[in-house]
Parts: C-alpha cells; structure tokens; sequence
C-alpha cells in the first residue's frame, strides 16, 4: 500500500516501521548494507548485477540470503522492543 | 512494489515478505539514489567481492553450519578396534621411522634454505614488533613487520582490541573506516608519494557501528606505506562511540522521527598502543622488485612464494571527459603478468600501477611509459 493512501494510525505504524528498519540497516556490515540498497533501492535482478560485477551470481544469492536473515533477527529484536 | 522474476526463496517467506516490502517503500521514497550514486554503489561492492574472492575464504561461501570440507577430508580416519597384530606394529615402526627421517630432512631443508636465501625468500623473517595497551579492562595491541625500515616500505599492521569487562562497547566502523586503524606521525625529509594520480570517486561511505562484546577480540590487518624517513610514530587507534538519538525526516511524507545514531566517546584506554621506528631514506637492493612492461602487460619479476599486493588508476579518455577508476586500497593478487583494465573504455586510456608486498618497497609505472 502506498503510503499517502494510508490513515494516520497506519502513517504513524509505518513512521515507526521505518525508524526501526534504519536502526536495523546501520547494525549490518557497510557490505551489507551496499547490497541491501542494490537489490531493493536499485532494483537491480541478480543477472545484472552479476554481469556488473563479473561475480557469479550464486555467491551474490548466498551473500543477499545471509544478510536478509541477518537483518531480520535486529529488525524482530527492535519490534518487540517497541 | 514490481516483484523480481529472480526473487530468493527467502525473500518469498512470510516472515521475509513484510521485511523486503518495507526495504522497498523505505528506498524508494527516501533512499533512491541518483545515477551516479547507484554506479558508486555498484563499483563498491564490485571492491569489495574482488578482495573477499582475493581471500582465501569467502565468508559468504560458507553458511552457518556448513563444513569446511577442503579441511575436514584431510583427516584420517580414526582407528577403532584391539590391539593391533606383532606384523602391523613392524609396520608401524618401520612407518614411524621413515617420518621422523622425511620430517628431519624437511627441517634440515628448510633451515639451509632460509639461512642461504633469506633475503629472496618472501617478506622480512625475524620476530614482528609488537606494542600493547591495556586500560580499564580493554587491551589493545599492534604487532608490525619486522625492520628494517625505509621509505616507500609497505609495512603490515596486526591490530587486535580486546574487552575484558562484562560492558559492550560500540565501535564506528564502516567500510572507509575499519574498526581499527593506524596512524603514522613524526618523520622527516625525505617523504614518498605513492605515484597514482588521479580523481578516484570516493564512495559514498555507509557509517556503521560494530560492537565489542564482553571477553571479545576484533582484529584488523591494514597495509601502510612508510611516508616518511627519519624518527616516523605508528599509533594504533579505535572510534568509540555511544548511542544517541536523533530527529531524522527519513520520509517526505511524515515528519521527523527518532533515528538511532552514534556520538564519538573519549578513549577508555586514555591513549593509544604506538610504536616509534627509524626509517631510512634509502630502499635496500633486495627489497625492490622489478617490472618489465612488454605491450600493455606488466611482467614482475618475483618468485611465486611473495604474496604480492597491487594498486592501480586507470583513466579513460573519452569525449573529452576523464573517468578514473581503480583500487582504493592494496589487493592481494597471485598472478605475475598484469594486464591492463579499461578495454571496454572508447577512447584512451592510461594506466597507473603500483606493486609491492610486505616488507618491501613499491614499485610503480604507468602505461603508456
């Protein structure tokens, strides 16, 4: 759901959703995070970046595997937080 | 939100799905970057990949729980069983005695080879120089390569910090910033330049916090350049930070909101482990390599047994605008011919390169000569 089509309670859950996520984000390593960012902010498929980056595409599937579980467990430590 | 066609089976898990959505919206409304900082980006991790692959091990190769096979399947298989009979003990004699000759002469061997052609062997012998500091349940230390010293010298820093209190401490750390550094200070005339020239993009640098749990140790290894002859300081250093909070508008649709952040704390250790050394102005002969440059490859002269480091600039000329690109830091590389990168450039292009290893000095050339 887009953001400006939410109400104010959901606006203010996903304000907070976002800060927690940011706080996760700082937690992993600076690689991971660069990784992170090509995959969801740049939307970039694993072919391209593999052929960007002369990598093969399985070490680049295992590395964005290992970070997604990686950034879950801070992101459920800071849910329950809050 | 497009969905990938190529999506992990993790990014498809329930649990996952909320999670990559989330990093999706908060990218894409905040984050998305421009062109250029998306090729940095890319060029980053590129780095990054090129130096773990240069690594023996591939940390993300190996997932939690696997097994190192390559290790594992050299051991033998444990004996099970009763004693073993009169003709296998023979046997087993006879075996004992062919390894303690073959290990003698693997030690007499190495001992004639290293005391005859020490100076050709890789890297300087001799016991590393080593400092530590410890102050209020924290150690730290810094062990470098052996002397001796002298200008354009690539030496080796081993830095280790250790937490001997039941505290957690936060540490700033990022990949232009690694947990622990080195300083070099003090020295004189006269100073070595490394000889690559140009307008690397200095990568957007993602400031991250590491931590350092109770009875941990974080290592670091950093390669550094004797800059300067005479009296030179090398000081080890850590940026201890604390959590802080801050007002952040991570979000053009809402308002600010708190963002977990750090702040610089001082030095719980009160100063740093440092080590003082003299640096002379002149390379010892057999601390040099030599490169032959035959078309646009770089031949160099070193036996297999150096573990050889490389830097390099390439500039490509095109439509009168310049793009330099190249290796912000040494990488290890195994091969002894280097080639020249930039083929995919359309116009001219130059190349600046440096090698060395540790222990010796840099030697650099550019093509065209």
């Amino acid at each position: 759901m887009e953001d400006n089509q939410l109400s104010p309670e959901e606006r203010v859950e996903r304000q907070e959703k976002y800060a927690r996520l940011s706080q996760a984000l700082r937690r992993l390593s600076p690689i991971q995070q660069e990784l992170i960012q090509l995959r969801y902010g740049n939307d970039l498929h694993f072919a391209e970046i593999a052929a960007m980056l002369a990598k093969p595409e399985g070490t680049l599937r295992k590395l964005l595997m290992r970070t997604l579980r990686q950034l879950r467990m801070p992101y459920n430590q800071l849910e329950r937080g809050k | 939100m497009k969905p990938f066609d190529d999506m992990l089976p993790e990014e498809q898990e329930a649990q996952q799905k909320e999670l990559v959505a989330l990093l999706h919206q908060a990218y894409h409304a905040s984050l998305a970057s421009t062109a250029s900082e998306r090729e940095q980006a890319i060029q980053r991790v590129g780095e990054r990949l090129a130096l773990m692959t240069n690594n023996a091990a591939l940390p993300e190769e190996t997932l939690p729980g696997q097994l190192n096979l390559e290790q594992t399947s050299l051991q033998e298989p444990a004996a099970f069983g009763g004693r073993p009979r009169r003709g296998k003990r023979a046997i087993q004699l006879l075996n004992t005695l062919a390894a303690v000759l073959v290990v003698s002469l693997l030690v007499g061997g190495s001992i004639v080879l290293f005391t005859t052609r020490q100076s050709t062997i890789a890297g300087p012998v001799g016991a590393p120089r080593t400092v530590r500091g410890e102050a209020g349940g924290l150690e730290m230390s810094m062990s470098i390569t052996p002397g001796p010293y002298f200008l354009s010298e690539v030496l080796v820093a081993e830095m280790t910090l250790t937490n001997h209190t039941n505290t957690t401490f936060l540490l700033r750390e990022g990949l232009c910033f690694p947990a622990l550094g080195l300083e070099q200070s003090g020295g004189e005339s006269p100073h070595y330049t490394l000889p690559l020239y140009g307008n690397l993009v200095s990568m957007g640098c993602h400031e991250g916090q590491g931590t350092l749990a109770p009875g941990q140790t974080i290592t670091d290894q950093q390669y550094e350049i004797l800059t300067s002859s005479g009296q030179v300081t090398l000081t080890t250093t850590a940026q201890f930070v604390k959590d802080v909070v801050t007002r952040e508008a991570i979000h053009p649709d809402f308002g600010p909101v708190d963002v977990h952040g750090t702040s610089p704390v001082p030095n719980p250790l009160g100063h740093w482990p440092s080590l003082q050394i003299q640096v002379a102005s002149h390379i010892p002969s057999d601390r040099l390599f030599s490169l032959q440059l035959q078309g646009s490859q770089v031949h160099i002269n070193a036996s297999p047994a150096f573990h050889l480091l490389y830097r390099y600039i390439v500039s490509c000329d095109s439509h009168g605008v310049t793009i330099d690109n190249g290796s912000q830091s040494w990488e290890p590389i195994s091969t002894r011919v280097l080639r020249m990168p930039g083929s995919d450039c359309p116009g001219n292009v130059r190349w600046q390169y440096a090698v060395s290893a540790a222990g010796y000095a840099v030697v650099a050339g550019k093509y065209p000569a």
